[in-house]
């Protein structure tokens, strides 16, 4: 979803619907700001240019790539039973998925509670 | 004993509550999508609260339900922990342009080449006050559209004089110029207030 979001809208344009709530609140950008144009230079191949949008957009589009990899193949390997119990796939699963959050996301995390 | 009715009853709920709850969080840690994220957790939790009451009803499993329900809880959190940060900076926003003003204020008072300025336009204005309001004008024309092309040009003359001089003055002369005038024009508006009145 996030993938055909970022290639249906250009960053020339900028005509993205999904407009930056903090920053129509506040009026002071944050460190998500640029994001969208970031990705959309991202699925373009254009790194340079999504690095100057936002510093911190690689590193998040490594994390839903890698997430997007692992939804297939937890689904695959859950409907093959190819790991035998549900459990010892979604268990695992949901560990790394929390861990590459906490890692990933670690700047925003900072930014969220102030550290 | 309780049996299991429909084993799959609610599960279909809990699944799109999971999806959305899983979606908020990421959504919610980054600044510009909160708003995004709060409307996801709020639909996740309702969703998962209406999938597990099902799901209590038909006596099947719950354990799907209950974690869609308590990572939707995780990621509304965290959208209202951002909600509150964009209020909070707001609000500081304004308080830090009104210390500027005041800290501005302050400065002004306490800059010894400029003086102070409030008593110097005090005295202005009163001077001004007491002064009579003159308008040195000489329309010669009995025809309205000429006279009011007259009083134009003279205003503009007046105008581009007192630009002039302005840019030649100090600041303590410019503040008592203006007092001066903001006295006079106050006293000509009372007169013709009570002229108006008389009449």
């Amino acid at each position: 979803m996030i993938f055909i979001y970022s290639a249906a809208f250009s960053p020339e344009k900028g005509n993205y619907p999904v407009k930056s709530s903090y920053e129509k609140i506040t009026g002071q950008p944050t460190l998500s700001t640029g994001m969208s144009r970031a990705f959309s230079s991202i699925v373009r191949f254009n790194f340079d240019e999504a690095l100057n949008y936002n510093r911190f957009s690689i590193r998040i589009f490594i994390f839903f790539l890698v997430q997007f990899f692992m939804r297939i193949f937890i689904l695959l390997t859950t409907r093959n039973n190819l790991f035998g119990e549900v459990k010892y796939i979604v268990i695992p699963d949901a560990i790394i998925s929390a861990v590459m959050l906490l890692i990933f996301f670690e700047p925003f995390w900072r930014e969220l509670f102030y550290i | 004993m309780n049996e299991l009715k429909n084993p799959s009853s609610g599960i279909g709920l809990g699944i799109a509550g999971l999806i959305l709850g899983i979606l908020s969080i990421p959504f919610g840690i980054l600044g510009c999508t909160f708003m995004l994220a709060l409307l996801m957790g709020i639909l996740g939790i309702t969703l998962s609260a209406v999938g597990l009451s099902q799901a209590r009803q038909a006596n099947s499993s719950t354990g799907l339900i209950i974690a869609a329900l308590i990572i939707s809880i995780i990621g509304t959190s965290f959208a209202i922990i951002r909600l509150t940060n964009s209020a909070k900076k707001t609000k500081n926003i304004f308080w830090e342009w009104d210390k500027d003003w005041k800290n501005k204020l302050e400065e002004l008072d306490d800059d010894d080449d400029t003086g102070d300025y409030s008593s110097t336009f005090e005295d202005a204005f009163r001077k001004g006050f007491k002064d009579e309001v003159e308008i040195d004008v000489e329309i010669n024309t009995g025809d309205l559209e000429e006279e009011l092309e007259q009083l134009e040009r003279e205003l503009e003359r007046a105008g581009d004089e007192v630009e002039r001089s302005l840019e030649k003055m100090s600041d303590a002369e410019k503040v008592e110029k203006l007092g001066r005038a903001t006295g006079k024009a106050v006293r000509g508006f009372i007169k013709e207030l009570n002229d108006s009145v008389e009449e």
